[in-house]
């Protein structure tokens, strides 16, 4: 039944959001960028190096077994841009954007700065919502091709010093079998994770009830939702692109 | 690097204060109780989530090499034994754990009960992080197992019901040794002591009111999932240099 709660709970913030979308705060979306987006690169870059490093290390694993070192770039860039970078960049913001969104919304909703702005005539979902909402998927996006980059990178890195293999073999290999569909896919899956945390961690944030502590609770419930929406929307997303839902 | 230095420096003095004082086995029997049970769903709908999309990637991924997805179980079984698995569960717990351990030690920071510890007799190192850190180390296996079973199975289940395929190959350790259990196990217990060390250490530097319990709940789950990367890539590229596959 709470379950049930939720789920009514999060469309009526979806669709209020939606619903506010024309006319959301400028100035909330850009500080929201800022914050969400830049203040949030550094830590997707390292996540995505090392997740570009990891997969390389491992897929070298079969690969070089065989000696078909001439398709590690491309086998293990296809599993990273495709798969692999998306998730677990999404996971880290999960824990980042996620967690210092409902922290925000908290307090203002315990702080009566939300029922402030009913009572001044404003929309808090104009005013703190859409734009956050927005703004979550915005960073998302635009985090996405710099952490591929990186990604990518930190797989070159982890071949030319733990295995040898040449920069020049590793893109050339990119180049064979990685096609645009596949950096495509893990774009796609990206903004989906972005609006899936911004939404479900505007839900905990603005349904925050009770004392300081309860701020802590509704950060933990909500990085938590918003890691299972991220890994069923993974599944989802990779077979329906595959043609199989 | 300064968090990896101040992580080292907390674990010496716990690892100190223990040795003077010894573990209080009441605190570690809780610690294990919330720790164990509060991460254990996320990590069975996570890990199972995951295996099912693992089968999705493979079937967009492989088949059109190798015509029938059931030759890559084996392999997808011995990548989430060394490695997916690892990562997902340290990701998920550094999320779940890290954030609660910072949350419970911040709240009790900023509420001055780590001083009225000290007051009586007591000391926060040996009786509050030390059983976190022995918990940890104890729990993160016991998930590792849960998780991979999980994700082995719904990749099984999703391989014959979805995919029409012969779903028994994701439950056929033919590629998977002993040794690669022991690695995984390895890594799972090393960032079973990273990820509350992190947690700890953002908990109990937090002051300056509600924000500042906010603020270290979102860096200690930020810290710990770095950590947990972190180890993660050591191991792998450790293992690479060794020549371990």
């Amino acid at each position: 039944m709470n379950s049930l709660a939720a789920f009514g709970q999060l469309s009526l913030v979806a669709a209020r959001a939606l619903m506010a979308g024309p006319r959301l705060w400028g100035r909330e979306l850009m500080r929201t960028l800022a914050r969400f987006g830049t203040g949030s690169l550094v830590i997707a870059i390292c996540v995505a190096m090392a997740t570009g490093a990891i997969i390389v290390l491992e897929t070298a694993a079969y690969t070089m077994s065989f000696g078909a070192r001439d398709i590690l770039g491309g086998m293990a860039s296809i599993s990273i841009l495709r798969e692999f970078g998306p998730l677990m960049v999404a996971l880290v913001m999960s824990g980042w954007v996620g967690a210092s969104n409902t922290a925000e919304l908290g307090n203002l909703t315990l702080g009566g700065q939300v029922s402030a702005l009913r009572g001044l005539g404003a929309d808090p979902y104009e005013v703190l919502v859409a734009p956050r909402l927005l703004g979550t998927v915005l960073a998302m996006a635009l985090i996405a091709l710099p952490a591929d980059f990186a990604a990518v990178l930190g797989g070159v890195a982890a071949a030319r010093i733990v295995l040898g293999v040449e920069p020049a073999m590793f893109f050339h290999s990119i180049d064979q079998w990685v096609k645009l569909r596949d950096i495509l896919e893990g774009l796609l899956k990206t903004v989906c994770f972005g609006a899936a945390i911004g939404l479900l961690s505007s839900r905990s944030g603005l349904s925050t009830r009770g004392g300081a502590r309860a701020v802590g609770r509704s950060v933990a419930t909500s990085v938590v939702q918003s890691v299972v929406a991220v890994l069923i929307l993974d599944f989802a997303i990779t077979a329906l692109v595959g043609g199989r839902l | 690097m300064f968090q990896l230095g101040a992580m080292l420096l907390l674990l010496r003095t716990t690892l100190r204060r223990v040795f003077a004082r010894g573990l209080p086995l009441h605190e570690l029997a809780r610690q294990l109780h919330e720790m164990g049970n509060r991460t254990l769903p996320l990590v069975l709908v996570g890990l199972g989530c995951f295996g099912a999309a693992l089968v999705a990637h493979a079937d967009h991924e492989a088949k059109p090499i190798v015509q029938d997805i059931v030759v890559v179980g084996p392999p997808a079984l011995h990548l989430l034994t060394r490695e997916l698995g690892p990562i997902l569960v340290g990701g998920l717990a550094a999320l779940q754990l890290g954030s609660m351990i910072a949350a419970e030690l911040g709240t009790m920071a900023e509420g001055e009960q780590l001083e009225a510890l000290v007051m009586t007799g007591g000391d926060p190192y040996a009786e509050l992080v030390a059983p976190r850190l022995v918990a940890g180390v104890l729990v993160m296996p016991v998930l590792f197992t849960a998780g991979l079973a999980m994700a082995a199975l719904c990749a099984r289940l999703t391989a014959t019901y979805v995919y029409g395929s012969d779903g028994a190959a994701w439950t056929d350790a033919l590629m998977t040794s002993r040794g690669d259990f022991v690695y995984g196990y390895a890594k799972a217990a090393i960032m079973g002591l990273a990820i509350p060390l992190a947690g700890s250490l953002h908990g109990l530097r937090a002051r300056g009111g509600a924000s500042a319990v906010g603020a270290a709940t979102t860096a200690g789950a930020v810290t710990s999932f770095l950590a947990m990367m972190a180890i993660d890539l050591g191991a792998a590229a450790l293992s690479a240099a060794l020549g371990a596959y």
